[in-house]
């Protein structure tokens, strides 16, 4: 038996995705809050918009363009693409859902928000509103797709049969057997990398730093006896989640502070009437606001999308709550803030997850307590979702303000 | 020409005039009137839903107990939303607590019932006077989203907690996360509560008599003269219906098994108990404070009341009636588990209040049977087959643009009627933020005609002086609140 029995290294990889989701997510919502100072809870609802737009989108690119395989090309500016690797691009998915969920934010607000807000309406209202609008997108994604949402086998003479289909379309909501790329050095992770970029399959890359030698090749394998089994598996489309939000982020902060649009948003926030005053037009900035605060939640929402097996119409709204924790241990209005309280929260729901497994196998804290005291409690790794609220509650009691928050917390009481 | 165009300047005018008049009559009735468009819809999708049922008493039954247990749970976020200010969105949590004590140490751990729901209750206080200490401090929103998640850990310790609040099931040894209510089973099992009501009656069948006296009455009373005009007839006709599927459901009581019949009537009984306290505290000098500190608690420190006080107190009250809910709402279910204690509880409880009316406890009453009565008129199989439609590729008019599309709609009441409780929800939010029976306002003339000419203007001074110190603090706070350099960087 190694020394150490965890996996430090896969578990730390997946709390890397789940921040890199968290940060993803978050951006709109910190917008959304730092501008328009309430809490939107239609937040969960551009979330699962963006999920259904980009595979809805996928869908009509899929079944309008007539192709029998994968083996079509196209020239790109003297460049062979295969045609699939056009149609199946998540990017162009993503700019769908980015477009279309945020034109629906800006509804949102023209139909609703603007509305109360002038007829001063207090934040308790605005946030009522926001629950109701979620429960009217949600209902009708689940009449329009179904809950779980699956391709449909409707076929017509002028459509391709979907048998003819190629075979990497995720057109059951399901992905197929992924392709394990087994990647013992580090050489050929790169090489690994360039073959992704326009393709986006569901493949998984495994690097195998140090594993058992009777199982299979890898990095370390003299290691074994101490550190155990050290191995990532990752999917193409998470390394694209990390990197995507980290960019993301980055471009959202340096917008907010550093150009004269992100200038007239914090104008707009402090005092309206002020921003005004020095000639912003406060309305098309609101505006803006919600287009890209629920763009951009859309857009994110489409890579999330891609990497899960299957996605329902509920999935926004459990990541409602992390969202709102990261929000506000990083402070509303603070995008850098937000990266770090990210980190945290995924990383103690992670650890909540190994530590509560180990608490729970045999001659764990779970044994030893009941063997002193005669009773004891259930640790179950199902509590890692409640440690991001743990952490919610936590940090309005201590500090409400977040960590680099800007926006005071206490200036209006309950 | 010019008498013309000034005839039809004044028959403009007139016009206007007589928009103007109906204009402002509809806003004086605006309330009656939209809540007749609101009701009357609904009431009738009940009836509808009645009429194709063939139980139709233990269906209004089930309505009936359903609308107590949420009626008492509306009272208690009202108290909290309405009369305090408190935005509490983890109401949930209490609704699980007062469910999960209760039935589990009366089915698991043998306590008597009584004693169960007295801990059921102290747990549910305690938690509510915990729910107090973060107002101290706490903006409106971040207390929400506090609350909101609060209830999901509460929610999650009841899924997982597997050595003490799961519960043993009867043929199996292992715990499972389905809590069977044992009270419950016992209570419906046992024998005078088992028989229905008609067993007991014997020969005396008083609703059946009731029932059918009633729809002959129906046939009877309206047998008139004007029977011939057509839009009269069917309206008869229609009425005619109403009063007989009236005295179907009232005929068919009899069918109703005893232990339903209790159930409602103890529900009835503590739901009567927990209004008239509601009631008490609302019309007391208390409540009237709790009202002072929702509108400006500064204000109220500054007369030298304990704001923390009535906090914590109401809170705590609040919970003890949530508590009791919850413990109304395991009663319902004759198993439940941890999924059904999701935030979507403390959403629909809002809707109730905020339809109703925020701040009175008819209000909440109101809203609550609405939206009651229109969820389980649209749980019905005849409903569900009425509204449910299916737009896809074979739609013979629409098809090409639904198969260019990719989609299938399926139309299904459950969703639908999510759909439309959300528009009203926001409808009235924008057009009737009161609510359909709006708070009534305190007649503050009535005791300041109490007071002396010198006292009154005392008070008006103080006003004053209140309202200017806080516009001053607020230009102070606007000025101190912003950095100089974002001012520079935005002129720059």
């Amino acid at each position: 038996m190694p020394v150490i029995a965890v996996d430090i290294i896969s578990n730390l990889s997946l709390a890397i995705v789940y921040t890199g989701v968290l940060i993803m997510l978050t951006i709109g919502l910190n917008m959304v809050y730092s501008v328009l100072k309430f809490s939107n809870f239609a937040h969960a609802e551009w979330v699962t918009l963006g999920m259904f737009a980009a595979w809805w989108f996928l869908q009509i690119l899929s079944f309008s363009f007539p192709f029998d395989s994968g083996s079509w090309n196209i020239n790109i500016f003297g460049l062979e693409y295969p045609v699939d690797h056009i149609l199946n691009n998540l990017f162009i998915q993503a700019l769908f859902s980015f477009i279309a969920v945020g034109l629906i934010g800006i509804l949102s607000e023209i139909l609703v928000f603007d509305r109360l807000r002038k007829i001063e309406a207090s934040p308790r209202s605005l946030t009522v509103a926001s629950i109701g609008i979620g429960l009217i997108f949600r209902n009708v994604l689940s009449m329009t797709f179904g809950d779980y949402p699956q391709a449909k086998t409707i076929d017509c003479p002028t459509c391709v049969n979907a048998s003819t289909l190629p075979s990497w379309l995720d057109l059951r909501g399901i992905p197929q057997i992924p392709i394990i790329k087994d990647i013992p050095i580090l050489k050929d992770i790169l090489s690994g990398l360039a073959g992704f970029l326009p393709n986006f399959r569901q493949e998984i890359y495994h690097i195998a730093f140090v594993r058992d030698p009777l199982v299979g090749s890898s990095l370390f394998p003299s290691l074994y006896p101490i550190l155990g089994t050290q191995e990532i598996l990752i999917t193409g489309f998470e390394l694209f989640i990390i990197l995507m939000s980290i960019v993301m982020v980055l471009a959202v902060d340096y917008m907010f502070k550093s150009t004269k649009f992100g200038i007239a948003m914090r104008a707009t926030s402090d005092s309206m009437e002020l921003a005004q005053v020095s000639g912003i037009n406060t309305k098309r900035i609101i505006y803006y606001t919600w287009f890209l605060a629920a763009g951009l939640t859309g857009f994110g929402a489409a890579f999330v999308r891609a990497n899960q097996a299957r996605f329902s119409t509920y999935d926004g709204f459990w990541l409602l709550l992390p969202i709102f924790a990261v929000v506000i241990l990083g402070g509303v209005g603070s995008f850098r803030g937000g990266i770090i309280a990210a980190f945290i929260i995924a990383f103690s729901r992670q650890a909540t997850n190994v530590l509560f497994s180990q608490f729970q196998s045999p001659g764990g804290l779970e044994e030893i307590i009941e063997k002193t005291i005669g009773f004891t409690i259930t640790f179950s790794p199902n509590y890692m979702d409640g440690v991001s609220f743990l952490v919610l509650i936590i940090v309005l009691l201590i500090r409400p303000q977040g960590i680099f928050g800007t926006v005071e917390a206490t200036r209006a009481r309950v | 020409m010019i008498t013309m165009s000034n005839n039809n300047a004044s028959l403009r005018k007139q016009n206007d005039g007589i928009i103007q008049i109906f204009l402002n009559r509809t806003k004086e009735h605006s309330s009656l009137i939209i809540g007749l468009l609101l009701t009357v819809p609904i009431l009738l999708l009940y009836l509808i839903a009645l009429n194709s049922l063939e139980r139709k008493g233990t269906f209004l039954l089930v309505t009936l107990t359903t609308i107590m247990v949420f009626f008492v749970g509306a009272l208690s976020l009202d108290l909290e939303v309405g009369s305090m200010g408190l935005p509490n969105f983890g109401k949930v949590a209490f609704f699980a607590i007062g469910a999960y004590i209760s039935t589990l140490l009366y089915s698991e751990y043998d306590v008597p019932f009584f004693i169960a729901v007295i801990v059921a209750l102290a747990f549910s206080c305690l938690l509510g006077f915990i729910v107090a200490i973060p107002t101290v401090k706490l903006r409106a929103d971040y207390f929400a989203i506090m609350t909101i998640a609060g209830g999901e850990v509460i929610r999650l310790i009841f899924q997982n907690e597997q050595r003490w609040l799961w519960s043993t099931s009867e043929w199996q040894e292992t715990k499972t996360q389905v809590i069977s209510n044992k009270l419950r089973i016992e209570f419906s099992g046992t024998y005078p509560f088992n028989q229905r009501i008609s067993d007991f009656l014997g020969s005396f069948t008083i609703f059946e008599d009731f029932g059918s006296f009633i729809e002959e009455l129906s046939q009877f009373v309206l047998v008139p003269v004007l029977k011939d005009i057509p839009i009269i007839k069917e309206l008869l006709i229609f009425i005619q219906t109403l009063i007989s599927i009236l005295g179907s459901t009232i005929g068919d009581i009899g069918g109703v098994f005893l232990w339903q019949m209790s159930i409602l009537i103890a529900f009835i009984f503590i739901t009567l108990i927990v209004y008239w306290f509601v009631e008490f505290i609302r019309k007391s000098p208390y409540g009237r404070t709790l009202r002072a500190i929702r509108e400006d608690d500064i204000s109220v420190t500054s007369v030298g009341k304990d704001v923390a006080r009535f906090r914590w107190q109401v809170t705590t009250l609040a919970a003890l009636l949530a508590g009791i809910a919850g413990v109304m709402y395991a009663m319902t279910f004759s198993s439940f588990e941890a999924g059904e204690f999701r935030p979507f509880l403390t959403f629909n409880l809002y809707i109730f209040i905020i339809i109703g009316g925020l701040g009175n406890s008819r209000g909440a009453f109101v809203g609550t049977s609405i939206v009651t009565m229109f969820l389980h008129g649209t749980g019905t199989q005849a409903v569900k087959q009425a509204i449910s439609l299916h737009l896809g590729p074979d739609d013979p008019l629409l098809g090409p643009l639904f198969q260019m599309l990719r989609i299938d709609v399926f139309i299904t009441p459950e969703n639908t009627a999510v759909v439309v409780l959300g528009v009203i929800l926001i409808f009235f939010l924008l057009f009737k933020p009161a609510g359909l029976i709006p708070e009534p306002k305190t007649d503050t003339e009535q005791y300041l005609s109490l007071l002396t000419a010198e006292e009154r203007q005392r008070s008006d001074a103080a006003v004053l002086a209140r309202q200017s110190l806080s516009e001053k603090e607020r230009l102070m706070e606007e000025m101190e609140g912003e950095p100089p350099n974002t001012i520079s960087d935005g002129h720059s």
